[in-house]
Order: C-alpha cells, then sequence, then structure tokens
C-alpha cells in the first residue's frame, strides 16, 4: 500500500477526502484527464498545474508501443519522462486492445491480439500488464480485467467476471513496486447484480489499497449505470477510494459522487474541445455555430480560467473552425471546468452544503426542471432532496429562482407558471 | 496594417499579385505577374495606384500604413518600385515577393535595389525569409517553417537523449524538457511536439535579433555577419553528415 486515504466530510454517502499518493496529495472527489500518449492534446505540464489538474491517466497499451516501457524505465519513469510533478494513473492495456485493435481476442492466458506494428501475434498476460506498469511507474496501476460491454448479455458475462477474478491474483504476484505504486482491482459483472456482489466480495478478499468499478460507460442506458455504481459503491470498502472507470459527463460524475464514487476518468472534455464544444454550466457551448462568429462574450463568464478571461467567443470560433491548434484552448476552458468541479464537489461536502451545490447544478443544467428521471431516481437513493429544482413531479414548468433560497417554502407556494 | 493595405480594392491587383499563385511555382507566377503589368502605360499604373493610395491613408488615420514594394525579379522595376512608394507619405515599407523560391545570388541585387531606394528612418518589414538580410522587421512565420528543419535533428538517436535541445537554452521547453520527450512526441504526432519546438525557435530568434541590436549599436554588425556565416556552414555540413550516418529517421 503506498497511499492514504482520509476522509474529511461527508453527506450521506457522498464522501470528500484527502488522497496522499507518493507523487502527490490530491482531494475527492475528483475528476483526472487522459493524457494517452504522455501529453494531453497541446497542453504543457504548466498549464496543466495551472488548472489544477491532480493526477492525470497515461494509457499502457499506447505508451508500450511507443516509446516502450522499457525506454520510459531508462529515463526514470514517465513522471521524469513528461516532466509532470503530480500523480499519474496507468491503466492496464487490456481495454484499448479490445476496442482498438481488430483481432484482439480474450483467453485465459491473456489478451491476444495482432501487434499494430508489423501484424504478428501478440499476447497480453496480467504478469506482463504489471510489468509494463511497473515500468512506467505511475502511483496508480490498474489489474488487467477481462472487460466486457454492458451491452452484451449471456454467459459471457460471468466467464469475464470470474477470470477477472483468477487475473487478480495473478497481478498481485507479478506486482514488483506495491510500496511505490498502489494497484486497484477492477469490478466486473456487467448489469447484474448478483455477479457484480460476487465480484466486490472477491476483490475486497484481496485487501487492495483500492477499487474501481469497470464496464461502465460503454452505451447501457442511464438507470441500468447509476444502480451498478450504487450497488458496488455500497458494497466496497468504506476507506479506501473508489473510481468509476470512463466517466465522463459532469451530470454523471455529480451523480456517482453522491453515490459514494470518488475518482472518475474520461476522454470526453479533452476530445469534445477537437470538435470545437465547450463545457458551460447550462451543458454544452458549441464554438463552430454560426452565432458564435461575432459573440464577443467569453464561453462563460462565471469561469475563471485563463481562456475565459483573455479570449471571446468570436476568436475561439474563428480558431475552431480553422485547425485543430484551435482546440487547444478549448482544451484548456474544458478541463478547467472538470476541475472547478471536482473543487466544488470537495468544497461542498465538507462545508456541509452538498445538496445546495447539486440542486445548484441542476438548476442551471435543468433550467426548465426537467431533471431526467434516472437522475431524481439516483437522488433518491443518495438522500439528496432535489424537489426544488425538479418538476418532475409537477404537470406544470415551475419558476425554480426563489425556491433554491428556502428550502422550508412548500412546492406549491413557489410554483409560477411561465412560458 | 500592411495587409488590409493590401486587400483593399484595385491596388491588390496590381500589388499582390503572389495571392493567387502556389508555393512552389510562386517565383515564376510572380515574374509574370510584373511582365504584365511593366507591359501597360506607365502613367495608368501610376495613377491607377496612387489614387487607391491616398484613399487608403484618408482612411486609416489611427494606424500606421505602410507602403507595399515589388517588382518581381527585375532589378529596374524593384527600384522604381521602390522610389515611387518612398515619395509616398507612408510610415514604413511592407517588402514583399521574397522567399518564395529565389536563390541567395538572385535576391541580393534585388534587395540591394529596393533597400538603397527607401528613406534610412523608415522601418522595412520583410516576409517570409529564411534568414535575415538587410531588413528590420521578420515575420513570425519563419520560426513556423524553421520546425521543419528542426525534426531532422529528431532522429533515433534522440530517442533517450535525455538533455535539453540546446544545453543552456533559457526557453521554457530546454528548462522543461528533453529531446527524448520532444522525440517521442513527434513520432506519435503529437500537437505538443509543434508548440514546445515553436516555442524555443520562437525564443532563439528573438535573441537572434537581440544579438543583431547590439552588434549594430556598438559598431560591429559585419564581424557579428561574418562569425554566423562562418558558423552556419559548420553547422549545416555536420548536420548533412549526421543524417548520411543515422541509421532510420523517424519522422
Amino acid at each position: 500500500m503506498a497511499l492514504r486515504f482520509e476522509i474529511l466530510g461527508r453527506f450521506n454517502r457522498a464522501r470528500a477526502a484527502q488522497l496522499i499518493l507518493p507523487h502527490y496529495e490530491c482531494q475527492t472527489p475528483l475528476f483526472m484527464p487522459v493524457g494517452t500518449q504522455g501529453t494531453i492534446k497541446g497542453l504543457t505540464t504548466h498549464q496543466l498545474e495551472d488548472i489544477g489538474c491532480q493526477i492525470i491517466l497515461g494509457n499502457t497499451y499506447h505508451l508500450a508501443l511507443r516509446p516502450t516501457s522499457e525506454l520510459i524505465d531508462e529515463v526514470g519513469g514517465l513522471h521524469k519522462f513528461m516532466n509532470w510533478p503530480r500523480a499519474l494513473l496507468t491503466d492496464s492495456g487490456g481495454f484499448q486492445m479490445v476496442s482498438l485493435l481488430h483481432l484482439a481476442d480474450i483467453t485465459e492466458k491473456g489478451v491476444t491480439f495482432q501487434s499494430p506494428v508489423d501484424g504478428k501475434p501478440m499476447l497480453l498476460t496480467p504478469e506482463e500488464s504489471i510489468q509494463i506498469q511497473n515500468r512506467i511507474g505511475a502511483d496508480i496501476i490498474m489489474a488487467l480485467d477481462d472487460v466486457v460491454k454492458t451491452t452484451i448479455t449471456g454467459p459471457r458475462i460471468e466467464e469475464a467476471m470470474y477470470r477477472t477474478l483468477r487475473w487478480i491474483d495473478r497481478c498481485i504476484a507479478a506486482h514488483k513496486k506495491p510500496h511505490e505504486q498502489n494497484l486497484f482491482g477492477i469490478v466486473q459483472g456487467g448489469l447484474d447484480p448478483v455477479l457484480r456482489d460476487i465480484c466486490v466480495k472477491g476483490l475486497v478478499e484481496r485487501n487492495l489499497p483500492g477499487y474501481a468499478i469497470g464496464g461502465l460507460a460503454g452505451g447501457e442506458d442511464k438507470d441500468s449505470f447509476w444502480r451498478v455504481v450504487a450497488q458496488c459503491t455500497a458494497a466496497l470498502p468504506e476507506h479506501k477510494p473508489r473510481y468509476v472507470m470512463g466517466v465522463g459527463y459532469p451530470l454523471d460524475i455529480v451523480v456517482c459522487s453522491a453515490l459514494g464514487a470518488d475518482m472518475y476518468d474520461c476522454v470526453y472534455p479533452t476530445r469534445t474541445a477537437r470538435f470545437g464544444t465547450a463545457l458551460v454550466p447550462e451543458g454544452v457551448l458549441r464554438l463552430k455555430h454560426k452565432s458564435m462568429e461575432d459573440d464577443m462574450r467569453p464561453i462563460d463568464p462565471t469561469c475563471d480560467c485563463m481562456v475565459c478571461k483573455t479570449y471571446t467567443r468570436a476568436y475561439i470560433h474563428c480558431l475552431v473552425t480553422k485547425d485543430a491548434m484551435g482546440s487547444q484552448l478549448l482544451s484548456y476552458h474544458n478541463l478547467y471546468y472538470m476541475m472547478k468541479l471536482s473543487r466544488d464537489l470537495h468544497s461542498s461536502i465538507v462545508e456541509g452544503r452538498f445538496p445546495e451545490f447539486v440542486c445548484q447544478f441542476l438548476q442551471k443544467m435543468f433550467p426548465q426542471g426537467d431533471v431526467p428521471e434516472w437522475v431524481c431516481n439516483a437522488m433518491e437513493v443518495a438522500g439528496i432532496d432535489i424537489s426544488s429544482c425538479n418538476a418532475l413531479f409537477s404537470s406544470l414548468p415551475s419558476k425554480v429562482e426563489d425556491t433554491v433560497e428556502d428550502d422550508t417554502k412548500s412546492r406549491s407556494e413557489t410554483v409560477t407558471i411561465t412560458f | 496594417m500592411a495587409y488590409q493595405f493590401l486587400s483593399k480594392g484595385s491596388l491588390s491587383k496590381h500589388l499582390c499579385p503572389r495571392s493567387t499563385a502556389r508555393e512552389n511555382s510562386r517565383w515564376s507566377m510572380v515574374n509574370a505577374g510584373m511582365e504584365f503589368s511593366a507591359q501597360k502605360n506607365l502613367n495608368d499604373w501610376e495613377v491607377d495606384t496612387f489614387v487607391e493610395l491616398y484613399r487608403i491613408l484618408e482612411e486609416f488615420k489611427d494606424g500606421a500604413v505602410f507602403g507595399s514594394v515589388v517588382g518581381g525579379s527585375r532589378v529596374e522595376q524593384r527600384r522604381r518600385c521602390a522610389q515611387e512608394v518612398a515619395r509616398r507619405n507612408v510610415e514604413g515599407f511592407w517588402i514583399g515577393g521574397f522567399g518564395l523560391g529565389e536563390s541567395m545570388e538572385e535576391r541580393n541585387p534585388l534587395l540591394r535595389a529596393v533597400v538603397d531606394s527607401l528613406p534610412e528612418e523608415k522601418p522595412r518589414l520583410i516576409s517570409g525569409l529564411g534568414l535575415p538580410g538587410k531588413s528590420d522587421i521578420m515575420n513570425a512565420s519563419v520560426t513556423h517553417s524553421l520546425l521543419r528543419t528542426h525534426r531532422k535533428i529528431f532522429a533515433y538517436r534522440c530517442m533517450k537523449d535525455i538533455s535539453p535541445i540546446v544545453d543552456d537554452c533559457k526557453c521554457y521547453t530546454c528548462q522543461n524538457h528533453t529531446k527524448a520527450y520532444i522525440n517521442h512526441l513527434l513520432n506519435v504526432h503529437e500537437m505538443l511536439a509543434h508548440i514546445l519546438l515553436e516555442i524555443h525557435n520562437t525564443h532563439h530568434f528573438l535573441g537572434f535579433f537581440r544579438s543583431i541590436r547590439e552588434a549594430i549599436q556598438e559598431g560591429k554588425f559585419e564581424q557579428f555577419r561574418q562569425k554566423f556565416i562562418g558558423s552556419r556552414h559548420e553547422h549545416l555540413f555536420s548536420a548533412a553528415l549526421s543524417d548520411q550516418l543515422d541509421i532510420s529517421v523517424q519522422d
């Protein structure tokens, strides 16, 4: 174990904590940007520090290909190689193989695939994955798991779940640096609560430093998604970090945090930036749209980031419609937005105003009060009252500004009709 | 300002033929354009151009207006254009039509003809050159084109090189990153490679110009020029030699 996890505040299932890793002391809930090939598209490490990134993800599959884990080891590890002084997390490489490679196949030995370089058959075993990650040197490394899409049904899911448990033992045995790098296990089991339960119990028995909830964010319906997260967070140990892989949208992060998750990663903020889309409290802003051409406001007037303080929508519109470099500013803003969301989640829980934060967040995103049903259901399980900002149970749209201030007013007093 | 100047009305037709040319054949098309305009009656050309010039000068009361000096590959044309524009009330001069594939032997007499006809006290801006010659300000696209030559430096042998691009360089890139990392970024076609290289190149060019200014102020410019040309030849020679010895150049 090379980490400490100290809970500083709670609201029902939600928790705000300090996660102390070898390279950095982080605060959860937190979002981890994905720096696939040892860099986050177009941003320097100084900029990432300015934005407030705490942990960055590196993709083992890509890094093992180029520049190879041996080279990274030779130059002193990925931290030194990319000059990132804070924390790093590497995934196992398994997911990329299955999703990127044409003929990848999973057997008991490991993941067999065709090398993208010369087409030769290759095999990634749990042992090999851990060795590569040992060389890369991240603070948190992930076990090789048997990932299946949640949209698949049938016996394959059960097979994958049991194999994941068998592989975790092989990963633990192969891990050469348990005092410098934290090996997280990944809960699989599809959307089946029985399978998920077996997997959680199996991983918890191995007493790992932290646990991830895998196999989600792959196209399953939102209702199933939150239920799996809720079940896993309820069953995982209280005093260890919980990482929901591949999440995601700001709304999903708020819901999962309410249900008791701590860490997230997703390519969404940086990928959507490359398509000219900015993240704003109301949702998204499409900078390529013609209406942005002469809009002289910043992307988000409430945002304090360098991009919003320096550039207008019109200017960024001009950049993103021309070339990829234009997306660099949007990546900066989008990541700043995600880091601010992380900070707000942490501080609102610590300061005892988490439900108010959730309501304000939902109100900005759904000003008509049309909060999706899955969010309402999840918040009910999380014990967070969002009736002040959602009109789900009323057939009329309601004006909600007044209701946020004073919870004691009954809804009927504050419902006014606006069209 | 110079570009706004050029885009106004019929002026662009007369003074900016390169806007319609493609990279490789620009030089010959510029020549063709100037041949064509030389066939027109000189007075027509003069009247058209300078009526337009006066009209534009009227509009730009707050900014500086630079006059364009072109003339293709003919020394006489260049001299005449420079002399005519110099007579007008502009704050500086934009010298166009260079950096399009001409050789140093072709360029130098033309530049000399232009520069000798321009007033001493006004700035001269020249675009697209690889090296500063007899002009004052250079366009930023130079540092971008240097990126292409820098890529040759990032060969196989740099893969594990954990030293900065230039050892005592104070730029952000050299203070924070190694050749090994930049080599990797170039190999995987990451945006950050170009950003870091451009930071370093721009830093170098700005420093280079500072040295030129200091040399001129101390009256040592000729010595500086000789030293620079000498060391550049050495560098090109050793770069060419090492290209031959490289086993594989990863691009």
